[in-house]
């Protein structure tokens, strides 16, 4: 191949665009089956099935205490719950990280980091929308508010803590 | 007495004072101007004012002939550049992103690669306008790469390509990076419905120790050998986070993502910044230097966000992609998926977009250094 008259055919740049896009993208495509692989074949390696939903699940338990989710809470019906459920279906009851708010009683970290405030102690009430903590995540500090409201039963972690996504903050009576 | 009003007078004439013209005085405003952003605003101070106060140092007129100027062979500031104008400062930023940077979103939901590609439009949008405007392809490439949001892989390109344009390429690469939150807001609210704005991402699963480990290894294999001209920086990358993930290399990690960035980042800097010397830099070109980079910006944000809509065409609800996290495409970590949080959260306060944002912010990593590759094999 050559270059030069690549070039010289090509006064508006629009070939090497054109070649150079689809090689940026077949490098990353090649990456996307390369890792979808080499998750699937690390994960079946370990003997579980490579079923999104039961990995979840082990992933949920071994990160938190089981009592938590075992329990099944009642849960009050609010557009926000209602929401987080019919987009949390693939891991049925474990916690959908995404919706950071109560889950049934419970007030989870929406991302891995580090609290850097905790701003309720048990026995506050407290109401939908209010901050209950801040969690330090990629230096950005991001206020968790509760989905629900209610009364604050325990408070799980402190000041200073590292938690991981789904670590249940606040338990809610 | 005479003899001592002679040599002062003489004296005179070695002073800045009397050899300052107005294009030494505006950039040393604007030097000053960078450093107030960084300390006034918080935008990226760890570039900033190194660049700020090397544009300064720059702008000092000094008498020729002295080994003093950073363009003259030999000087201190010079010897101190070569590492910008050899490009071997970029890959060892690069060893320290790599050590630095968790890869778990990304590994978890390799699907946002193709995000990271998207965003890559940036660039050839850039070097198609800059090819009209008149650049050569080489200058076109150098300049084109400023989309990638990447300071590192700009200065390492344009160094090979373009190095006359290196001073204008890294402080207007460097200055958007520090605006991406003023330049892809507005965009990505202009492209998203409110319905697609609250789309709530799954959580990622939990990665193993393993596939981490695995990670760098096959992507610096599988990259590497489709670009090999991104080996610097690409492998620089890799082996970096290899370091972080074997378990077995933290004090090297610690290093490299620690006092080695550090070094070298405010050695970029200052550099970086001096070689902003008003007779080189004040022209016409770095004008229309600053223009392209802005839209290779634009470009790139609209490309990232633009694909992830596409991508949701072919998802079922409850597995389709929230596109505020599109704009982090480009590959300036973490500030642009810090921006895919806080827009997704003005609209609902409970949607924290950062750890899928990071996805397909590391994955621009990954694309504008495959991207940088490319340029230098065909342009280089």
């Amino acid at each position: 191949m050559n270059i030069l008259s690549i070039l010289e055919n090509d006064p508006h740049g629009i070939i090497i665009t054109v070649v150079s896009v689809s090689v940026v993208f077949a490098a990353l495509i090649i990456l996307y089956f390369a890792y979808t692989l080499t998750g699937k074949l690390v994960n079946w390696k370990t003997g579980k099935p490579a079923k999104k939903r039961s990995r979840r699940k082990s992933a949920d338990n071994r990160i938190h205490d089981n009592e938590s989710y075992i329990i099944t809470i009642k849960r009050e019906y609010t557009p926000a719950s209602h929401n987080a459920s019919s987009h949390g279906t693939a891991y049925d009851k474990g916690p959908d990280a995404q919706t950071g708010g109560a889950q049934g009683g419970n007030i989870t970290a929406p991302l891995p980091g580090t609290m850097t405030a905790v701003l309720v102690k048990p026995g506050d009430r407290i109401r939908e929308g209010q901050t209950v903590a801040i969690l330090e995540a990629m230096k950005m500090e991001n206020e968790i508010q509760a989905e629900v409201g209610g009364t604050v039963k325990e408070v799980n972690v402190s000041k200073g803590d590292s938690v991981l996504e789904g670590t249940i903050i606040v338990t809610l009576r | 007495m005479n003899i001592i009003i002679e040599s002062l007078q003489q004296f005179m004439q070695y002073t800045g004072i009397a050899n300052i013209t107005l294009p030494h005085f505006i950039m040393i405003c604007i030097g000053v101007a960078f450093i107030t952003v960084a300390i006034k605003k918080d935008w990226e101070p760890l570039l900033l004012v190194p660049i700020g106060f090397g544009i300064i140092i720059g702008n000092i007129p000094f008498p020729s002939g002295l080994q003093i100027g950073i363009y003259e062979e030999g000087s201190v500031l010079n010897i101190l550049y070569q590492g910008v104008k050899q490009g071997w400062y970029p890959p060892l930023i690069f060893l320290g992103i790599g050590a630095m940077t968790d890869f778990t979103s990304l590994i978890s939901q390799p699907r946002l690669l193709m995000i990271g590609a998207a965003a890559q439009l940036g660039i050839f949008g850039a070097y198609i306008a800059a090819m009209h405007m008149g650049f050569t392809p080489a200058e076109a490439g150098a300049i084109g790469i400023i989309g990638g949001a990447d300071g590192p892989t700009a200065i390492f390109l344009s160094s090979k390509l373009a190095p006359e344009l290196l001073g204008a390429i890294a402080v207007s690469a460097y200055s958007y990076m520090a605006l991406v939150p003023v330049i892809q807001r507005p965009i990505m609210l202009l492209m998203t419905t409110k319905k697609e704005r609250l789309i709530r991402m799954k959580a990622p699963r939990e990665v193993k120790q393993r596939e981490k480990i695995i990670f760098p290894i096959v992507g610096f294999i599988l990259t590497a050998l489709i670009v090999p001209s991104g080996i610097p920086l690409l492998g620089m990358l890799f082996f970096g986070n290899l370091l972080k993930e074997s378990g077995v290399t933290k004090r090297l990690a610690e290093t490299a993502r620690g006092p080695l960035i550090d070094v070298v980042t405010i050695l970029i800097g200052v550099t970086v910044g001096c070689s902003t010397q008003a007779d080189v830099f004040l022209t016409a070109t770095s004008l229309k230097i600053f223009l392209l980079g802005l839209f290779s910006f634009i470009v790139a944000t609209v490309g990232g966000v633009g694909f992830a809509k596409i991508m949701n065409l072919f998802y079922k609800e409850g597995n389709k992609i929230n596109p505020l996290i599109g704009n982090a495409g480009v590959s300036a970590v973490p500030d642009a998926a810090r921006v895919s949080q806080n827009v997704g959260r003005e609209f609902d306060k409970n949607n924290h977009l950062l750890m899928h944002a990071m996805a397909p912010n590391v994955a621009g990593v990954i694309g504008s250094a495959v991207a940088a590759g490319i340029l230098l094999s065909f342009l280089g």
